[in-house]
């Protein structure tokens, strides 16, 4: 069996299916073994029995190439699996910006309520450099990582599109 | 009698309102703007008029467009539900013109509890207490410099035409007055086009209590006691519950009464709310009323027993109250958590789209005000909360387990949520010894936004890379299944019978 690159929120794991049964599962992630009882339910709806304990998961397809959103205990993990074709795509987008790394745009149609950069500033990751608002709501829109401000191309009060570029980086 | 109810809003308060219409076997008409017309307020209504363009100020905010299908439709009366027109004493006004019923107050008591500085005289007037502050706007900077000197610090720096936290500002020092005083002008300008603040005493540790209210034609008030709405995050509310565990019955009966002298100073007619500040001592200060019905109504309905919408309907059409003070019991806990789709674990930014999974959970004390289905597309017009959990139980710690066991149940996929922020809140050791105020969130920042790293997360992560790994491989076979380049795209009902024609079954 082929052994897969799983990228999780903050880590990149090495994932395996061992054995796969028609109700059971037998898989490695990191060498760690899982013996699953594990049966799809409805479409998306995985109920798992693991060590005795009951789950229910819901998996729906992600934004990204093999990415997958899993509800689990009340919660929603991103999970991209890395295959040959992400791995393709990845590398001809080489040198672009790309996977946190990119320019900040708007998710979705709202309004700049503050600007707190300018071009030619040098943000630290987690810094707050824009603040929209959008759905009756105030959202702060941080740095993905250390950069310099390449442009600025919005001001306060402008009426923004969603998927409009804000904010690039050098 | 009121045969015809036009309801000029949409989400889960149209809803709400839809279904007391429908026990009243009064006929409901809705409207739209164009992103709704697939909305659950046009599907459940008996009539649904199209007004116009997604954004609410061309079409849910549109009092003319909205009048004329009132008088299309024969409706006798309108009911705002909250945000919007609510209170908006114009349109009030506007609707009493044109021969029809508003739900709510007089446009006087919109007026008067409307203009904040209008309301702290009214309710000085009417011996309520105030916190301690001025009543009249800031001339100037040595104006406000003098004014601080007075009260003492710290204030805060409030809106008058204010509202949802929009030109507050909290000052500790002097030195931080002139730069709060500038940003709380603009900050009103910009979100009610009037830049006049006022300043109050700041209350430490505060906690938010409100008392609802009913009036009705005939000079009558109760009050339905309390509901505590101090989780807030940015001074909005988060969770909300009655009874409050500051509260005493003597608290209750004064605090009660103060309420009433409030919406009797403005002989206010149908559900009303008046919002106080309360101190860890027990003093409190009037802070506003909110002259329509509440998001967080619910709680209060599921102590006392009564329908808030169906007595708003009564009262509108001249009835009198149906129940003195002395009837009114409080029974049970009751909690609340708004819905939002949101991701908390990204600094709640608001996460709208299209509801791919969706199980509301259910059983024994449970109640879900709601209005998001699967398939719907949750529009990035208006407010995100997608739906309102109320729990019930015989006391605050059975409510409590209850929503945690409902918040478990919750399944709403396609869109990020703030379920399992509210979840980390139920199990917060000093909400559950109901030891907060409205800095709760704040002060709680680590345990309320813990670091991913316990083991137990670890193996949870690892479950559900093994079984995104399993869909993804799912995926790929369907994807790579033989097929002559061409999608199948064949009817189980002709694949039965391939099959049977095969194996003679």
């Amino acid at each position: 069996m082929t052994s897969y690159e799983i990228e999780l929120k903050d880590r990149t794991v090495q994932a395996e299916v061992i054995e796969q049964g028609k109700d059971t599962v037998k898989a490695s992630v990191n060498g760690k073994i899982y013996e699953l009882d594990i049966r799809k339910v409805e479409p998306g709806v995985y109920s798992l029995l693991h060590a005795g304990k009951s789950l229910e998961l819901q998996v729906t397809e992600g934004k990204k190439k093999n990415e997958y959103t899993v509800h689990l205990d009340g919660r929603n993990w991103d999970v991209q699996i890395i295959d040959a074709d992400v791995r393709f795509q990845r590398n001809r987008n080489k040198g672009k910006p790309e996977n946190g790394m990119q320019d900040i745009s708007s998710p979705m149609p709202g309004k700049v309520v503050k600007v707190l950069v300018q071009k030619g500033d040098e943000v630290k990751e987690g810094q707050t450099l824009i603040i929209i608002s959008a759905m009756k709501m105030e959202s702060e829109y941080h740095a993905p990582r250390d950069a310099k401000i390449k442009d600025v191309l919005i001001q306060a009060g402008d009426t923004i599109e969603g998927n409009q570029p804000l904010i690039t980086f050098e | 009698m009121i045969k015809k109810i036009l309801i000029a809003n949409r989400g889960e308060i149209a809803l709400r309102i839809i279904r007391s219409c429908r026990e009243l076997q009064i006929q409901t008409v809705s409207v739209y703007s164009d992103i709704d017309r697939h909305a659950m307020h046009v599907r459940l209504a008996d009539e649904a008029y199209h007004i116009g363009p997604s954004p609410s100020a061309e079409s849910y905010l549109k009092m003319d467009k909205i009048l004329e299908i009132a008088r299309r439709s024969g409706a006798d009366a309108i009911h705002p539900g909250y945000g919007f027109l609510s209170e908006n004493a114009e349109f009030a006004e506007k609707v009493k013109a044109a021969g029809l019923i508003f739900i709510g107050p007089s446009p006087e008591a919109i007026r008067t509890m409307g203009d904040k500085i209008t309301a702290r005289k009214t309710m000085i007037a009417a011996g309520v207490p105030v916190v301690p502050g001025t009543e009249r706007v800031i001339l100037d900077e040595t104006d406000a410099r003098k004014i601080v000197d007075e009260v003492g610090l710290p204030i805060m720096l409030k809106a008058s035409a204010g509202g949802g936290g929009k030109g507050m500002r909290l000052v500790h020092t002097m030195k931080e007055l002139m730069p709060s005083l500038r940003a709380a002008r603009s900050e009103a300008e910009t979100a009610f086009g009037n830049d006049a603040v006022y300043i109050e005493r700041y209350i430490e540790s505060p906690h938010h209590i409100e008392f609802q209210i009913l009036g009705d034609q005939h000079d009558n008030y109760i009050h339905l006691g309390e509901r505590e709405c101090s989780v807030q995050r940015r001074h909005q509310k988060v969770i909300e519950e009655t009874p409050s565990v500051l509260m005493t019955p003597e608290l209750r009966e004064e605090m009660g009464e103060k309420a009433i002298a409030a919406a009797r100073s403005v002989h206010y007619e149908g559900a009303g709310t008046v919002e106080f500040l309360v101190d860890d001592k027990g003093n409190y200060f009037f802070l506003e009323m909110n002259t329509r019905l509440q998001v967080e109504h619910p709680v209060t309905e599921q102590v006392v027993g009564i329908d808030l919408v169906k007595e708003q309907i009564r009262v509108a059409q001249g009835d009198r109250l149906a129940i003195t003070q002395k009837q009114v019991r409080q029974r049970g806990h009751s909690v609340e958590c708004r819905i939002y789709a949101e991701d908390p674990d990204n600094n709640f930014m608001p996460s709208p789209g299209k509801v791919i999974k969706l199980r509301e959970p259910n059983g024994p004390g449970i109640r879900v005000d709601g209005y998001v289905y699967e398939g719907f597309e949750i529009p990035i017009y208006y407010d995100p909360m997608i739906s309102k959990l109320v729990t019930y139980g015989a006391s605050r710690e059975e409510a409590i387990q209850r929503m945690i066991r409902a918040l478990d149940e919750y399944r709403i996929m396609g869109v990020k949520t703030s379920i399992p922020f509210l979840k980390r809140i139920m199990e917060n050791r000093d909400f559950r010894d109901g030891k907060y105020n409205t800095h709760f969130i704040d002060t709680h920042q680590k345990e309320l936004f813990p670091e991913e790293s316990s083991e137990t997360n670890r193996d949870t992560e690892e479950l559900a890379a093994i079984t995104a790994l399993l869909e993804y491989l799912e995926d790929k076979k369907a994807k790579t299944a033989p097929s002559n380049g061409m999608v199948k795209k064949q009817s189980m009902w002709k694949e039965f019978g391939r099959k049977k024609a095969v194996t003679r079954l």
